[in-house]
């Protein structure tokens, strides 16, 4: 299993999610303790694993879906939103509000280095939102008009504080200096058992893809690719465990890890 | 000498000097007779042997094993002995597991009577010459003052006590009239000037000379720690108990003529003479005993209570009224009349002198005692139950025992500081001589720090139960428990617990709970002895070094701030060190007492660049700091940390600056209270420590502090930062956010939550 997971770690994925989506599914399928010490001989343990691990590979694909059922008021009609990137959790959301009928708008930021905020808009767009693409400095400019902002994550520290692209730390303090609640939509495997103290202790692994680190240039003149954002700013997470406050991260990490 | 603000050095010999200029800077301003070695050979030069103990006391290992040296305070070179005797205690803990060692012949040097020792006892030769060793001379030489006194009263309690045997062998009309003679004799046994203040008096302020030590309370051990007024003679019926200040008092009115017997003695006239002025007073006093109390009997307390009570009234003046009604007591028999009588002359020659030594002593007192105000310990809202001892009940018996200082407003509630001792039983197996040595130790300051003394207390906690014998008849969980009571109790009246060593007994606690009645007892012994290794073993020590190992992954190059003493820092730095860490550190100090001292020592030895600044240059060092890192005294359930008082201003400067504030703190001591502010929860300090300044001209200013009746001068121990300020908590289990502490605290103690 770590070897898969290494091997995805060559590749240009989302690290963080992978990492903690990797281990958690590890801690899982080995969490069935009393299971375990029942089983006769290896062959039975081995089904026993793979039992879990199916499992939470179906709790992960259902994830989705659960935050859906978490979120379903959490768009009303009038409402202006503020997004940042491309996050297939938020589109889910509002494709499904829009599904209901409601009627709102958002702005998207452009999400630069790789433009991911127009990939966003157009996905909106298909569904029938109405979205304007905004440049990643006029956040600040904006903020004042929006009424809620949306957000994505890669990983959810135990602090409740979120690693995602970018400019989400932006964001998210924008927002909160300006009294705007923060809603982060995020499956519960990207729980991580780390906290950063600082966006200076983030570690390389996460900041930037793995082919620039193995490309070996120096990692001080790279772009970082994600950013940490502090639980302060945060004002709710709806996951598939249901609407969690940031503190409660740590509540759920604790239950699964020991 | 340099004064200590001017720091911006290294800190190896700069500290040195300061803290050798500050020791003796203590001594001599210090006003009280202040041991002159002790509380401020933490803060003398020192501090090396100091900071080994913390060390010591928190690897729970013994350093070095230096053979045992005649004891006297002015031989010893004081630190190096004080690390040998907790060395020497955690040794025979760890080596001779409840064999009895044998006894050295030092127990001579063992000081007062007060705390004299029965010799066999085993396991404590020890801890006993530690003691004698660490007891300062003051409180030597006012014990020695005391030691003459005690025996006389004890002598005199002995035989009211006989007498009031035989006494209830005869009926219960006499044995009232005994009760009073005890009540009388104990009553004059304790501080004249302390039996007064009314009847509730429950917290009258002890004095050194008490005596009270030597009250042959039987089988009352609690009562030391209460405030002996009310205690003189428990264990005889309970009436007097309550009412002892109240007895002689109640005495007089009811009794004009009882019992008694012959007459011409002044003392009885005295009585007398009290009882119209009782009666005219009409106070609302408490009738707790019963009323045959003859005239003289209640005569010398009385005589005292009328002092103290109108402040005016002379013993002459009640000599002169004397006369009276000396006639009227003609109802006993004659032996026990002469019997009395004897006892009232030896009661009023004594009580004579006690007077004209006491008279301004009790003026003084009584202005001091009107400010006094008896609140209830304000204790948090969940109080931390501990079977019968509750945290709460045990603050509420520490603060209305009272001290010598005068209360300052709104910190009535918090454990007064008391330069001396706490009384207890002389003669007593109450309290074991190893608990008698860490509680002085504790209360001098030899032991300081959470851990040390949690690691301490639960030694002699071993020696307790290696030395404990199950009495007949009895299960050995629940006599065990409630011989256990009152060492706690002791403990916490020499100084108020820590939280940690309240989660340490309460394991304790329930680990003996847990004891089938059917295990034989050396087995049940070996189980509580190996269940306190075991948490040391786990919680502290282990607990340690997994908390360093945590850390090496939050700091790397690091200028880390630090506040104070802390062997958990020390730890940390040395862990990151190992890993090839460039670390340097600013040790942030408060130089009442300077711990901070021995952290840059330690830090030294370990290579690590060292800088030594006091607490006030915080907003100066601020900026050039990246990480802030502090060890916790305790953790509250809602996230925050209560540590030294001093560490919440580093919290503050932190979150302004910017700067991750770390916190170390093993789940031992988490807690199950709520606290926002520190002054709910606190402990008062010695605030003479504060009073000595530096430089000369400005040095005694405040040295008539006491007497200024506006003037309070306040020195908490503890504050408490809030749960926001706190970037991360690490401890044994992970790196974790105070949103945690809620839910460890659920998981770990789940099984003794309930006895909260």
């Amino acid at each position: 299993m770590k070897l898969e997971r290494e091997k995805l770690s060559k590749v240009d994925v989302s690290v963080v999610s992978v990492s903690s989506g990797s281990e958690l599914f590890m801690r899982f399928i080995t969490l069935a303790h009393q299971e375990l010490e029942q089983a006769a001989d290896f062959a039975s343990c081995r089904e026993i694993l793979l039992r879990r691990g199916e499992k939470f590979v179906k709790n992960m694909q259902e994830s989705r879906k659960k935050i859906l059922r978490s979120s379903t008021n959490l768009i009303k009609d009038g409402m202006i939103i503020l997004t940042h990137s491309h996050s297939r959790n938020v589109l889910a959301v509002m494709t499904e509000a829009v599904k209901q009928g409601r009627q709102f708008s958002v702005f998207v930021t452009e999400s630069q280095p790789d433009n991911s905020g127009r990939c966003m808009a157009k996905a909106l767009e298909a569904v029938g939102v109405p979205c304007t693409v905004i440049l990643d400095a006029a956040v600040g400019y904006i903020m004042e008009r929006v009424n809620a902002v949306m957000l994505g994550a890669e990983g959810v520290c135990e602090n409740g504080g979120i690693i995602n692209k970018i400019g989400s730390c932006n964001v998210a303090t924008l927002a909160h200096m300006k009294n705007k609640p923060v809603y982060v939509l995020v499956e519960s495997y990207k729980f991580i058992r780390r906290i950063p103290l600082d966006n200076s202790s983030l570690p390389k692994s996460y900041l930037h893809k793995a082919s620039v680190l193995n490309h070996g240039s120096d990692l001080e003149l790279e772009h970082p690719q994600v950013d940490y954002t502090h639980p302060d700013n945060l004002t709710l997470l709806y996951t598939d465990l249901g609407v969690l406050p940031t503190s409660a991260v740590t509540e759920h990490l604790i239950k699964l890890y020991t | 000498m340099a004064p200590p603000d001017t720091p911006k050095r290294r800190g190896r010999k700069r500290s040195k000097r300061r803290a050798a200029s500050s020791g003796a800077r203590h001594t001599s301003l210090s006003e009280e007779p202040r041991p002159a070695t002790l509380p401020s050979s933490p803060a003398g030069g020192k501090k090396g042997p100091g900071a080994l103990l913390k060390k010591a006391g928190n690897k729970g290992q013994a350093n070095t094993v230096v053979p045992q040296q005649n004891c006297t305070i002015d031989t010893m070179p004081q630190k190096e002995n004080k690390l040998d005797n907790l060395c020497n205690l955690l040794e025979n803990i760890i080596l001779q597991h409840g064999r009895e060692a044998p006894t050295p012949g030092q127990k001579p040097a063992k000081v007062d009577g007060a705390t004299a020792l029965p010799p066999p006892r085993a396991g404590t030769q020890n801890a006993v010459p530690s003691t004698s060793g660490g007891l300062p001379a003051s409180l030597h030489s006012a014990l020695e003052a005391g030691k003459d006194l005690s025996k006389e009263e004890l002598e005199r309690e002995r035989k009211a006590r006989k007498e009031a045997k035989k006494a209830r062998k005869k009926g219960p009309g006499k044995e009232n009239v005994e009760e009073r003679k005890e009540t009388q004799n104990s009553g004059q046994g304790s501080a004249p000037a302390t039996t007064v203040k009314g009847s509730p008096v429950k917290g009258a302020p002890t004095t050194p000379v008490k005596g009270a030590p030597t009250t042959p309370v039987k089988g009352a051990p609690t009562t030391p720690v209460k405030g002996a007024p009310t205690t003189p003679v428990k264990g005889a019926p309970t009436t007097p108990v309550k009412g002892a200040p109240t007895t002689p008092v109640k005495g007089a009115p009811t009794t004009p003529v009882k019992g008694a017997a012959a007459p011409a003695i002044p003392v009885k006239g005295a009585a007398a003479a009290a009882t119209p002025v009782k009666g005219a007073v009409a106070k609302p006093v408490k009738v707790a005993a019963a009323k045959s109390a003859t005239a003289g009997a209640a005569v010398p307390s009385s005589i005292l209570v009328v002092d103290l009570r109108y402040g005016k009234e002379s013993s002459e003046q009640a000599g002169v009224e004397v006369a009276k009604p000396a006639g009227q007591d003609s109802t006993a028999g004659k032996s026990k009349a002469d019997l009395r009588r004897e006892r009232r002359e030896k009661q009023e020659a004594q009580r004579q002198a006690k007077l004209a030594l006491k008279e301004q002593q009790e003026e003084q007192k009584k202005q001091k005692d009107k400010q006094v105000v008896m609140e209830k310990a304000k204790a948090s809202s969940k109080a931390k139950a501990t079977g019968e001892g509750t945290r709460k009940a045990r603050v509420r018996r520490a603060s209305s025992r009272g001290s010598s200082e005068r209360k300052v407003p709104l910190l009535g509630h918090l454990p007064q500081y008391s330069p001396n001792p706490p009384p207890h039983q002389v003669n007593s197996d109450s309290i074991h001589p190893a608990v008698l040595t860490v509680g002085l130790k504790m209360k001098y300051g030899v032991v300081e720090g959470a851990t040390a003394r949690v690691i301490s207390m639960l030694a002699a906690l071993k020696l307790f139960i290696s030395d404990y014998r199950t009495p007949e008849s009895c299960d050995l969980s629940r006599d065990m428990a409630d011989k256990l009571k009152p060492n706690v109790d002791f403990l916490h009246a020499c100084r108020p617990h820590a939280i940690a060593m309240d989660n340490a007994i309460r394991s304790v606690k329930h680990k003996i709970n847990s004891i089938d009645p059917l295990t034989p007892e050396a087995q049940a012994k070996d189980e509580l002895r190996g269940a306190i290794d075991e948490f040391v073993g786990e919680n502290i020590i282990l607990a340690s070094s997994t908390i360093a190992t945590h850390a090496t992954t939050l700091i790397h190059d690091d200028v880390l701030l630090t506040f104070g003493y802390s062997a958990l820092v020390c730890d940390v730095v040395e862990a990151v060190v190992k890993e090839g860490g460039k670390v340097s550190v600013v040790v942030a100090d408060y130089p009442h007492p300077p711990s901070g001292a021995a952290m840059v020592q330690r830090l030294d030895r370990l290579g690590v660049p060292t800088y030594y600044r006091l607490v006030t240059d915080l907003s100066h060092i601020m900026s050039k700091v990246t990480k802030v890192v502090v060890e916790a005294e305790a953790v509250m359930m809602n996230g925050a940390v209560q540590a030294m008082c001093g560490t919440a201003c580093l919290a503050l400067a932190a979150a302004t600056h910017h700067k991750p504030f770390i916190v170390l703190c093993q789940t031992y001591k988490f807690c199950n209270i709520d606290l926002t502010d520190s002054l709910v929860m606190n402990e008062l300090g010695d605030a003479n420590s504060m009073v000595s300044c530096p430089s000369q001209e400005h040095q005694g200013v405040l040295a008539d502090w006491r007497d200024t009746q506006n003037l309070n001068v306040v020195r908490l121990v503890y504050d408490v930062t809030p749960a926001g300020l706190v970037t991360v908590l690490v401890t044994e289990q992970n790196v974790l956010p105070t949103s945690a502490v809620p839910v460890i605290i659920h998981r770990k103690y789940a099984d003794i939550l309930g006895q909260d």
